[in-house]
Protein backbone atom coordinates (compact mmCIF):
# COMPACT_ATOMS: atom_id res chain seq x y z
CA UNK A 1 0.00 0.00 0.00
CA UNK A 2 0.82 3.42 -0.68
CA UNK A 3 2.81 5.29 2.22
CA UNK A 4 0.93 8.45 1.59
CA UNK A 5 -2.43 6.79 1.12
CA UNK A 6 -2.07 4.79 4.02
CA UNK A 7 -1.40 8.31 6.36
CA UNK A 8 -4.33 9.60 4.95
CA UNK A 9 -6.55 6.75 5.69
CA UNK A 10 -5.17 6.54 9.72
CA UNK A 11 -5.51 10.22 9.91
CA UNK A 12 -8.96 10.80 8.57
CA UNK A 13 -9.63 7.18 10.34
CA UNK A 14 -8.32 8.18 13.68
CA UNK A 15 -10.33 11.98 13.37
CA UNK A 16 -13.32 9.82 12.54
CA UNK A 17 -13.28 7.71 15.58
CA UNK A 18 -12.49 10.74 17.49
CA UNK A 19 -15.50 12.37 15.95
CA UNK A 20 -17.49 9.37 16.84
CA UNK A 21 -16.44 8.42 20.16
CA UNK A 22 -15.12 11.67 22.13
CA UNK A 23 -18.38 13.27 22.29
CA UNK A 24 -19.87 9.95 23.75
CA UNK A 25 -16.88 9.55 26.34
CA UNK A 26 -17.39 13.48 27.56
CA UNK A 27 -20.82 14.16 26.55
CA UNK A 28 -19.40 16.98 24.70
CA UNK A 29 -22.73 17.00 22.75
CA UNK A 30 -25.04 17.95 25.81
CA UNK A 31 -22.93 20.31 27.06
CA UNK A 32 -23.06 22.16 23.59
CA UNK A 33 -26.37 22.00 22.97
CA UNK A 34 -27.11 25.38 24.43
CA UNK A 35 -24.40 27.00 22.82
CA UNK A 36 -23.47 28.81 19.50
CA UNK A 37 -20.74 26.12 18.93
CA UNK A 38 -23.81 23.63 19.27
CA UNK A 39 -25.42 25.52 16.77
CA UNK A 40 -22.54 25.84 14.70
CA UNK A 41 -22.42 21.79 14.94
CA UNK A 42 -26.64 21.03 14.43
CA UNK A 43 -26.12 23.23 11.59
CA UNK A 44 -23.16 21.07 9.82
CA UNK A 45 -25.45 17.57 9.21
CA UNK A 46 -27.78 18.96 7.03
CA UNK A 47 -25.49 21.82 5.40
CA UNK A 48 -23.08 19.27 5.00
CA UNK A 49 -25.26 16.36 3.78
CA UNK A 50 -26.89 18.85 1.35
CA UNK A 51 -23.50 19.75 0.19
CA UNK A 52 -22.71 16.44 -0.35
CA UNK A 53 -25.77 15.73 -2.52
CA UNK A 54 -25.63 18.94 -4.58
CA UNK A 55 -21.55 18.20 -4.98
CA UNK A 56 -22.73 14.59 -6.41
CA UNK A 57 -25.35 15.09 -8.76
CA UNK A 58 -24.00 18.77 -10.35
CA UNK A 59 -21.36 16.34 -12.33
CA UNK A 60 -24.56 14.81 -13.80
CA UNK A 61 -26.11 17.36 -15.22
CA UNK A 62 -26.26 18.60 -18.76
CA UNK A 63 -27.35 20.79 -20.93
CA UNK A 64 -29.32 18.71 -23.19
CA UNK A 65 -32.47 18.11 -21.40
CA UNK A 66 -33.42 14.53 -22.29
CA UNK A 67 -30.04 13.92 -20.78
CA UNK A 68 -30.96 15.33 -17.26
CA UNK A 69 -34.19 12.77 -16.81
CA UNK A 70 -31.78 9.73 -15.47
CA UNK A 71 -31.16 12.45 -12.64
CA UNK A 72 -34.91 13.85 -12.05
CA UNK A 73 -36.32 10.09 -12.32
CA UNK A 74 -33.56 9.38 -9.65
CA UNK A 75 -34.32 12.10 -7.35
CA UNK A 76 -38.17 11.89 -7.56
CA UNK A 77 -37.86 7.72 -6.94
CA UNK A 78 -35.51 9.12 -3.44
CA UNK A 79 -38.30 11.48 -2.72
CA UNK A 80 -41.45 9.27 -3.37
CA UNK A 81 -40.29 5.89 -1.82
CA UNK A 82 -39.16 8.24 1.11
CA UNK A 83 -42.10 9.77 1.61
CA UNK A 84 -44.04 6.15 1.22
CA UNK A 85 -41.40 4.05 3.52
CA UNK A 86 -39.71 6.83 5.21
CA UNK A 87 -36.83 5.02 4.72
CA UNK A 88 -33.11 5.74 3.82
CA UNK A 89 -32.28 2.27 2.48
CA UNK A 90 -35.21 1.92 0.13
CA UNK A 91 -34.88 5.53 -0.75
CA UNK A 92 -31.64 4.95 -2.50
CA UNK A 93 -31.81 1.80 -4.25
CA UNK A 94 -35.55 2.94 -5.13
CA UNK A 95 -33.89 6.05 -6.15
CA UNK A 96 -30.59 4.49 -8.04
CA UNK A 97 -32.51 1.91 -9.98
CA UNK A 98 -35.13 4.48 -11.14
CA UNK A 99 -31.82 6.51 -12.48
CA UNK A 100 -30.53 3.33 -13.80
CA UNK A 101 -33.85 2.02 -15.78
CA UNK A 102 -34.64 5.82 -17.60
CA UNK A 103 -30.63 5.93 -18.13
CA UNK A 104 -31.33 2.46 -19.91
CA UNK A 105 -34.15 3.39 -21.79
CA UNK A 106 -32.51 6.45 -23.18
CA UNK A 107 -29.28 4.53 -23.86
CA UNK A 108 -31.56 1.66 -26.23
CA UNK A 109 -33.91 4.36 -28.01
CA UNK A 110 -30.45 6.26 -29.31
CA UNK B 1 -30.49 -16.92 25.46
CA UNK B 2 -28.98 -14.25 27.23
CA UNK B 3 -30.39 -11.01 27.52
CA UNK B 4 -26.97 -9.75 26.30
CA UNK B 5 -27.17 -12.26 22.53
CA UNK B 6 -30.70 -11.26 22.37
CA UNK B 7 -29.78 -7.66 22.31
CA UNK B 8 -26.65 -8.22 20.03
CA UNK B 9 -29.21 -10.31 17.32
CA UNK B 10 -31.88 -7.44 17.53
CA UNK B 11 -28.88 -5.24 16.37
CA UNK B 12 -27.72 -7.78 13.64
CA UNK B 13 -31.44 -8.02 12.83
CA UNK B 14 -31.26 -3.93 12.95
CA UNK B 15 -29.10 -4.05 10.13
CA UNK B 16 -29.48 -5.97 7.81
CA UNK B 17 -31.64 -3.22 5.60
CA UNK B 18 -28.42 -1.18 5.75
CA UNK B 19 -26.23 -3.90 4.83
CA UNK B 20 -28.76 -4.46 1.89
CA UNK B 21 -27.91 -0.71 0.78
CA UNK B 22 -24.31 -1.03 2.00
CA UNK B 23 -22.97 -4.20 -0.16
CA UNK B 24 -24.26 -2.30 -3.40
CA UNK B 25 -22.29 1.33 -2.76
CA UNK B 26 -19.54 -0.53 -1.46
CA UNK B 27 -19.26 -2.66 -3.83
CA UNK B 28 -19.39 0.51 -6.66
CA UNK B 29 -16.64 2.10 -4.26
CA UNK B 30 -14.36 -0.71 -5.26
CA UNK B 31 -14.91 -0.78 -8.69
CA UNK B 32 -14.47 3.38 -8.67
CA UNK B 33 -11.11 2.62 -6.22
CA UNK B 34 -9.91 -0.21 -8.76
CA UNK B 35 -11.10 2.17 -11.75
CA UNK B 36 -8.28 4.85 -10.07
CA UNK B 37 -5.37 2.07 -10.13
CA UNK B 38 -5.82 1.18 -6.70
CA UNK B 39 -4.90 -2.45 -5.55
CA UNK B 40 -7.61 -4.73 -4.14
CA UNK B 41 -5.55 -4.54 -0.64
CA UNK B 42 -5.59 -0.37 -0.86
CA UNK B 43 -9.33 -0.29 -1.24
CA UNK B 44 -10.49 -2.87 1.38
CA UNK B 45 -8.13 -0.88 3.60
CA UNK B 46 -9.63 2.67 3.06
CA UNK B 47 -13.08 0.80 4.56
CA UNK B 48 -11.50 -0.61 6.83
CA UNK B 49 -9.30 2.39 8.15
CA UNK B 50 -11.75 4.94 6.92
CA UNK B 51 -15.52 3.51 7.34
CA UNK B 52 -17.10 6.74 6.47
CA UNK B 53 -18.59 6.16 2.79
CA UNK B 54 -19.31 9.48 1.58
CA UNK B 55 -15.67 10.78 2.68
CA UNK B 56 -14.06 7.37 1.17
CA UNK B 57 -15.54 8.17 -2.34
CA UNK B 58 -14.38 11.92 -1.82
CA UNK B 59 -11.00 10.13 -0.85
CA UNK B 60 -11.20 8.96 -4.69
CA UNK B 61 -11.87 12.50 -5.94
CA UNK B 62 -9.21 13.75 -4.35
CA UNK B 63 -6.58 11.49 -5.48
CA UNK B 64 -7.81 11.58 -8.98
CA UNK B 65 -7.46 15.75 -9.04
CA UNK B 66 -4.11 15.38 -7.66
CA UNK B 67 -4.99 17.38 -4.27
CA UNK B 68 -2.21 17.49 -1.12
CA UNK B 69 -1.99 15.33 1.74
CA UNK B 70 -2.99 17.80 3.52
CA UNK B 71 -6.01 19.58 1.98
CA UNK B 72 -7.52 16.20 1.24
CA UNK B 73 -6.97 15.30 5.22
CA UNK B 74 -8.67 18.78 6.05
CA UNK B 75 -11.49 18.52 3.63
CA UNK B 76 -12.32 14.78 4.86
CA UNK B 77 -12.25 15.74 8.29
CA UNK B 78 -14.23 18.30 7.77
CA UNK B 79 -16.56 16.27 6.15
CA UNK B 80 -16.69 13.67 8.79
CA UNK B 81 -17.04 16.22 11.51
CA UNK B 82 -21.02 16.14 11.78
CA UNK B 83 -20.16 13.08 13.26
CA UNK B 84 -19.93 14.25 16.98
CA UNK B 85 -23.49 15.08 17.64
CA UNK B 86 -24.26 11.24 16.69
CA UNK B 87 -23.44 9.52 20.08
CA UNK B 88 -24.62 11.99 22.56
CA UNK B 89 -27.92 12.17 20.45
CA UNK B 90 -28.30 8.37 21.16
CA UNK B 91 -27.23 8.74 24.86
CA UNK B 92 -30.05 10.92 25.33
CA UNK B 93 -32.42 8.51 24.59
CA UNK B 94 -30.60 5.52 27.01
CA UNK B 95 -31.47 5.21 30.69
CA UNK B 96 -29.78 8.27 32.68
CA UNK B 97 -28.07 5.15 34.92
CA UNK B 98 -26.44 3.56 31.56
CA UNK B 99 -22.72 4.41 31.58
CA UNK B 100 -20.99 3.64 28.20
CA UNK B 101 -17.91 1.21 28.91
CA UNK B 102 -17.28 -0.31 25.44
CA UNK B 103 -17.96 2.87 23.83
CA UNK B 104 -14.64 3.16 22.07
CA UNK B 105 -15.70 0.22 20.24
CA UNK B 106 -18.93 0.23 19.14
CA UNK B 107 -18.51 4.42 17.89
CA UNK B 108 -16.27 3.31 15.53
CA UNK B 109 -19.42 1.68 13.39
CA UNK B 110 -21.69 4.69 14.39
CA UNK B 111 -22.03 5.97 11.01
CA UNK B 112 -25.02 8.13 9.47
CA UNK B 113 -26.97 5.35 8.62
CA UNK B 114 -26.37 3.16 12.14
CA UNK B 115 -27.27 5.94 13.41
CA UNK B 116 -30.21 6.63 11.75
CA UNK B 117 -31.57 3.33 12.25
CA UNK B 118 -30.63 3.32 16.42
CA UNK B 119 -32.32 6.50 16.39
CA UNK B 120 -35.30 5.14 14.69
CA UNK B 121 -35.57 2.06 16.46
CA UNK B 122 -35.44 3.85 19.43
CA UNK B 123 -37.70 6.43 19.27
CA UNK B 124 -40.32 3.77 17.53
CA UNK B 125 -39.52 1.48 21.09
CA UNK B 126 -38.57 -1.32 19.10
CA UNK B 127 -35.59 -1.64 21.39
CA UNK B 128 -34.75 -0.10 24.29
CA UNK B 129 -30.38 1.30 24.20
CA UNK B 130 -28.16 -1.08 24.89
CA UNK B 131 -24.09 -1.27 24.14
CA UNK B 132 -25.00 -4.73 22.78
CA UNK B 133 -27.64 -3.38 20.02
CA UNK B 134 -25.24 -1.13 19.31
CA UNK B 135 -22.00 -3.78 18.66
CA UNK B 136 -24.77 -6.18 16.60
CA UNK B 137 -26.05 -3.17 14.46
CA UNK B 138 -22.39 -1.67 13.60
CA UNK B 139 -20.58 -4.76 13.30
CA UNK B 140 -23.04 -6.57 10.98
CA UNK B 141 -23.14 -2.97 8.72
CA UNK B 142 -19.00 -2.38 8.74
CA UNK B 143 -18.78 -6.41 7.82
CA UNK B 144 -21.30 -5.59 4.92
CA UNK B 145 -19.39 -2.52 3.89
CA UNK B 146 -15.92 -4.65 3.74
CA UNK B 147 -17.64 -7.76 2.25
CA UNK B 148 -18.89 -5.14 -0.55
CA UNK B 149 -15.98 -3.39 -0.92
CA UNK B 150 -13.42 -6.23 -1.25
CA UNK B 151 -15.90 -8.20 -3.86
CA UNK B 152 -16.11 -4.77 -6.14
CA UNK B 153 -11.92 -4.18 -5.98
CA UNK B 154 -11.68 -7.87 -6.52
CA UNK B 155 -14.02 -7.46 -9.52
CA UNK B 156 -12.22 -4.78 -10.86
CA UNK B 157 -12.80 -1.48 -13.02
CA UNK B 158 -14.14 -3.54 -15.66
CA UNK B 159 -16.65 -5.33 -13.36
CA UNK B 160 -19.90 -3.23 -14.72
CA UNK B 161 -19.18 -2.63 -18.24
CA UNK B 162 -21.14 -5.46 -19.46
CA UNK B 163 -24.39 -3.29 -18.18
CA UNK B 164 -23.97 -0.10 -18.71
CA UNK B 165 -27.92 0.81 -16.88
CA UNK B 166 -26.20 -1.47 -13.80
CA UNK B 167 -22.86 0.87 -13.63
CA UNK B 168 -25.59 4.04 -14.21
CA UNK B 169 -27.99 2.91 -11.08
CA UNK B 170 -24.79 2.24 -9.09
CA UNK B 171 -23.22 5.68 -10.07
CA UNK B 172 -26.48 7.09 -8.45
CA UNK B 173 -26.01 5.50 -5.23
CA UNK B 174 -24.10 7.83 -3.15
CA UNK B 175 -26.19 10.90 -4.72
CA UNK B 176 -29.45 9.07 -3.66
CA UNK B 177 -28.22 8.03 -0.19
CA UNK B 178 -27.34 12.02 0.20
CA UNK B 179 -30.87 13.01 -0.88
CA UNK B 180 -32.22 10.25 1.48
CA UNK B 181 -30.08 10.90 4.52
CA UNK B 182 -30.74 14.78 3.97
CA UNK B 183 -34.57 13.84 3.90
CA UNK B 184 -34.52 11.39 6.71
CA UNK B 185 -32.95 14.70 8.92
CA UNK B 186 -35.06 17.25 7.42
CA UNK B 187 -36.49 19.84 9.47
CA UNK B 188 -38.82 23.15 8.97
CA UNK B 189 -35.97 25.66 10.46
CA UNK B 190 -33.29 24.39 8.84
CA UNK B 191 -34.46 25.36 5.60
CA UNK B 192 -32.15 28.17 5.58
CA UNK B 193 -29.37 26.60 6.20
CA UNK B 194 -29.72 24.48 3.55
CA UNK B 195 -30.34 27.16 1.02
CA UNK B 196 -27.18 28.93 2.17
CA UNK B 197 -25.17 25.57 1.65
CA UNK B 198 -26.34 24.48 -1.25
CA UNK B 199 -25.80 28.22 -2.74
CA UNK B 200 -22.16 28.28 -1.56
CA UNK B 201 -21.75 24.50 -2.84
CA UNK B 202 -22.70 25.76 -6.50
CA UNK B 203 -21.08 29.10 -6.13
CA UNK B 204 -17.89 27.63 -5.10
CA UNK B 205 -17.62 24.90 -7.44
CA UNK B 206 -19.11 27.21 -10.08
CA UNK B 207 -16.34 29.70 -9.43
CA UNK B 208 -13.64 27.99 -7.91
CA UNK B 209 -13.27 24.25 -7.71
CA UNK B 210 -15.64 21.40 -6.28
CA UNK B 211 -12.98 20.98 -3.21
CA UNK B 212 -13.86 24.91 -2.69
CA UNK B 213 -17.65 24.22 -3.21
CA UNK B 214 -17.61 21.38 -0.51
CA UNK B 215 -15.64 23.21 1.95
CA UNK B 216 -17.95 26.71 1.18
CA UNK B 217 -21.11 25.35 1.10
CA UNK B 218 -20.88 22.77 4.38
CA UNK B 219 -19.15 25.55 6.33
CA UNK B 220 -21.15 28.54 5.04
CA UNK B 221 -24.14 26.61 5.75
CA UNK B 222 -22.64 25.96 9.89
CA UNK B 223 -21.94 29.55 10.03
CA UNK B 224 -25.12 30.79 8.69
CA UNK B 225 -26.55 27.88 11.82
CA UNK B 226 -24.51 29.59 14.39
CA UNK B 227 -25.13 32.95 13.18
CA UNK B 228 -28.95 32.07 13.18
CA UNK B 229 -28.71 30.86 16.80
CA UNK B 230 -27.25 34.33 18.37
CA UNK B 231 -30.10 36.32 16.52
CA UNK B 232 -32.98 33.70 17.85
CA UNK B 233 -32.26 35.30 21.63
CA UNK B 234 -32.47 39.11 20.41
CA UNK B 235 -35.36 38.16 18.45
CA UNK B 236 -37.43 37.01 20.74
CA UNK B 237 -36.12 39.88 23.55
CA UNK B 238 -37.20 42.13 20.66
CA UNK B 239 -40.93 40.47 20.60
Amino acid sequence: MRAELFILALIVGVFTWVFRFFPIQFGLGRKAQATRLGAFFGAIAPSAIATLFIASILPLLGHDGVKNLPLLGGIAGVVGIYWWKNSTIYATVAGAATFGLIFGLIDFMH
Amino acid sequence: MTTKARAFLTGVRGAVPIAAGYVPIAFSFGVAASKLGLTAFEAFMLSLIIYAGAAQFLTLALLASGASLGLSAITLITMNLRHVLYGPSLLGQAQPAQKPRFAWAWAFGLTDEVFAAATADLAQGKVTFSETYMCGLAITSYSAWLLGTLVGALAGATALQFSPMLDAALGFMLPALFLALLLSILQRDQIPVIGVAVLMTVLGTMFASSTVGLLAGMLCGALFGALRFAQKPRARDAG
